[in-house]
């Protein structure tokens, strides 16, 4: 398949029609560039060509919930407040196969409602081929003609996008087995396995015929014979699912690593995550320390409150009371019997009147009277004994107040640090990390009862395969005695020698395939990398599902070690090594289309692949931005003489790109 | 022994000899700042239950609000979980009093 027109009509950023006529094999100038900014519809040239061919109206990089429009929106605009008919938004792409021209047609109908909402209906499908003035419109007949020239499981290889085309060497199993089927069909291999299993098929007819037509003990061994190779195959068809369900633990088993990886990454952010919890919580044990006593102090809390009432009452009973006076020591009784007797305690008599008397007099109004006030002296010593009980309580207070708040603060600055921490983590909670490691232990014990199986299998295949030798050993000598049905016996017997022949062919064959895509692919390559990726890759190992593995000068896988960007050079290395072993002695008539290819190069691979892969395909297409590249790069290429056709995708609008063809020179 | 679903005590639970010496003196202190005497026991319990009783109600309406919520009885009851945040108030509250001066 050689592209020859794109046209599109309102798809995407493409307002209106334009088209596109790609550099074609005639003076062999089959380069065609086509250079835009982000956001200028490279991508949508891409999606607009798997749109034509396979229908697709999603790419593998789309994520699976995004709503993808192919409809011009300023078309849709536009009619929406015209007349509200639809758009027709049409691909039209005219592709040359085996030197006959054909064109493939999609279109989609589509509404843009009241309430913004956008309706696409594929209208229609058609290929049509000029030589013979066909026409076909049946989806599935399209689909499967489409096919027999591009397998569409290894359409990515030739339609790639360039960011995303080192995830060749990261497929999935499930995809690796899709790819693995793709490649078979486009090597041919696929056509040897069909003619094998008609084989297997007409040699199980033959079987059953001569178990019907034969008697006696060569009928019996027959029949176990045909038992023991329906068994087999249950094995090996078991053997294979096996191989998938291991595969698939693996592949689950390196995904849970590659997280415990991120997880191991952030460890040391969890374990200071952890640290600042445990200082939370002693934080939050002298709070409640604090707290406790605080509580404790409720006690003289009250009392503090009356401090103001007690200094003031204590001021009204020294103003009553006199503030010198002492209690007095003498008792009242004692003054009256020294009056009434006249006699001092030391015997001396007193004269009634004397001056003597007066004072005796005088202290017994001052003894009476402070007896009278007895109540209120006691008062005020309770009211002393609590104030001096109250000293300094309330800066015992305020410490203890300052205690709690400063704990509170700083709970709540850690606190901010393990917020800010659980932020930075929030995506590493740490019962993912329990549960990662619950599923990892589950599918390595899986993982070593489904290997157990599989050995046992390999076994049970082995003792099937020795009694399927004994029983045609023994048909062989019962052949001979019976006598009977000879013609049959022949048959039977050159169906099994073409089966195993076949058998041994598609193995040789496969081998061979492989062995020169790994001897191009490690060609390609070795012609790609820089000098540094030489010294580090030996050679490209194709496995036997297809998929890559790298050997460095140690004899030892390295795939796992090196950069996106080679792996994106060892992707581009297996894609022409593999037009290259698909077409044989010329180059594989089909295009290499490539979005944004260079993004994740390095100067001299970009250079390298510049050079190389105009050598070894039919048809390049490259949708490139100014950043990867620029004039000089674009000179490396005119020069060469391989471009046809330069065009730059410029915004009018928003939202609208148009496709100015300029000149090469 | 009280059965689970009736009320273990409807009697009061504070009574006058619970009050230590200390509270026994503001309480003198209290009636004697408004009386000028020092007032007799009951006499002196019935004045300062008075004082209490506006205590209380300055407490709930001015200083503990956020903490408390009133039924409609008028039985005030102190939201669970809010105990300590109470402490911390009546305490910062004591604080302040001391701090600023009223007179």
């Amino acid at each position: 398949m050689i592209i020859r027109t794109l046209k599109m009509e309102n798809f995407r950023q493409f307002f209106g029609s334009q088209f596109i006529e790609f550099g074609s094999q005639e003076q062999n100038q089959f380069v065609t560039i086509v250079h835009g900014e982000n956001g200028r519809g490279k991508t949508g040239i891409y999606r607009a060509i798997l749109f034509a061919l396979y229908g697709d109206r999603h790419l593998d990089q789309d994520s699976s919930d995004s709503n993808i429009v192919l409809t011009n929106i300023k078309a849709l605009e536009e009619d929406r407040k015209n007349e509200h008919k639809g758009v027709q938004c049409i691909v039209q792409l005219e592709f040359t196969h085996e030197n006959k021209l054909f064109t493939i047609e999609r279109e989609i109908m589509a509404y843009l409602e009241e309430d913004g909402n956008i309706i696409e209906r594929v209208q229609r499908v058609q290929l049509h081929n000029h030589d013979l003035q066909e026409t076909i419109t049946d989806e599935e007949k399209v689909q499967a003609w489409i096919h027999s020239i591009l397998d569409e499981r290894v359409k990515n290889y030739f339609f790639f996008d360039g960011e995303r085309i080192e995830r060749l060497t990261r497929a999935s199993h499930q995809q690796r087995l899709e790819i693995a089927s793709g490649i078979k069909n486009l090597l041919k291999i696929d056509h040897l396995l069909k003619a094998r299993n008609v084989l297997t098929h007409i040699q199980r007819n033959v079987s059953k015929q001569l178990q019907k037509y034969s008697t006696g003990e060569y009928k019996k061994t027959l029949t176990k014979k045909m038992e023991i190779e329906e068994q087999l195959e249950g094995y090996k068809k078991r053997k294979l699912q096996l191989k998938e369900e291991s595969d698939s633990i693996e592949s689950q088993i390196h995904h849970i690593d590659e997280q415990l990886q991120a997880f191991h990454e952030k460890a040391d952010e969890i374990s200071k995550r952890k640290e600042l919890e445990r200082f939370a919580e002693k934080l939050e044990e002298e709070r409640q320390f604090a707290m406790k006593q605080l509580t404790q102090f409720n006690g003289t809390l009250q009392l503090l409150l009356a401090k103001d009432a007690l200094f003031f009452v204590k001021a009204q009973l020294d103003q009553l009371l006199g503030k010198e006076e002492q209690e007095s020591t003498i008792r009242l009784e004692l003054l009256d019997q020294i009056l009434a007797d006249l006699t001092c305690i030391c015997g001396t008599k007193i004269e009634e009147n004397s001056k003597a008397f007066h004072h005796l007099e005088t202290l017994r109004k001052t003894v009476k009277q402070k007896e009278n006030q007895k109540d209120l002296y006691q008062f005020k010593a309770e009211l002393l004994k609590l104030l001096g009980y109250l000293e300094d309580k309330d800066k015992t207070l305020q410490s203890l107040l300052e205690g709690v708040k400063q704990k509170e603060q700083e709970l709540e600055e850690i606190w901010q640090q393990i917020d800010y921490m659980n932020q930075r983590l929030k995506d590493t909670a740490i019962e993912d990390l329990d549960q990662l490691n619950r599923k990892r232990e589950e599918l390595v014990q899986q993982r070593a009862k489904v290997n157990f199986q599989y050995q046992d299998l390999e076994e049970k295949i082995h003792q099937a395969q020795s009694v399927l030798e004994q029983l045609e050993w023994s048909l062989r000598d019962l052949k001979v005695k019976s006598g009977v049905h000879q013609k049959l016996i022949r048959k039977l017997e050159e169906v099994e020698q073409s089966n195993k022949a076949m058998d041994r062919m598609i193995k040789q064959f496969e081998q061979d395939v492989i062995s020169e895509l790994e001897l191009v692919s490690t060609q390609n390559l070795f012609y790609l990398l820089d000098e540094s990726g030489r010294m580090n890759i030996k050679k490209v190992k194709v496995l036997d599902d297809y998929s890559l593995e790298v050997i460095n000068s140690f004899g030892q896988p390295f795939l796992a070690n090196i950069s996106q960007g080679q792996r994106q050079v060892l992707s581009l290395s297996f894609i022409t090594a593999l037009a290259q072993v698909a077409g044989g002695t010329k180059s594989l008539e089909l295009p290499l289309f490539m979005d944004t290819p260079f993004g994740r190069l390095s100067g001299k691979h970009q250079q390298n692949l510049l050079d190389y892969i105009p050598q070894v395909c039919s048809q390049w297409i490259l949708l490139v931005t100014d950043k990867e590249f620029g004039e000089s790069e674009k000179r490396r290429l005119v020069e060469q003489g391989y471009v046809g056709k330069y065009y730059v995708l410029e915004s009018t609008e928003p939202g609208v790109t148009q496709i100015i063809e300029k000149p090469i020179k | 022994m009280t059965p689970v679903d009736q009320p273990i005590s409807t009697e009061a639970l504070f009574q006058a000899y619970t009050f230590t010496e200390y509270q026994r003196t503001v309480f003198k202190c209290f009636a004697f700042k408004q009386t000028g005497t020092i007032l007799e026991e009951k006499e002196l319990y019935s004045h300062v239950e008075k004082i209490a009783d506006q205590g209380c109600q300055h407490l709930v309406e001015n200083i503990l609000t956020d903490l408390v919520f009133v039924d409609e009885n008028g039985v005030v009851s102190l939201k669970p979980g809010q105990e300590l945040e109470m402490q911390k108030k009546l305490s910062t509250f004591v604080s302040n009093q001391l701090i600023n001066v009223p007179f």
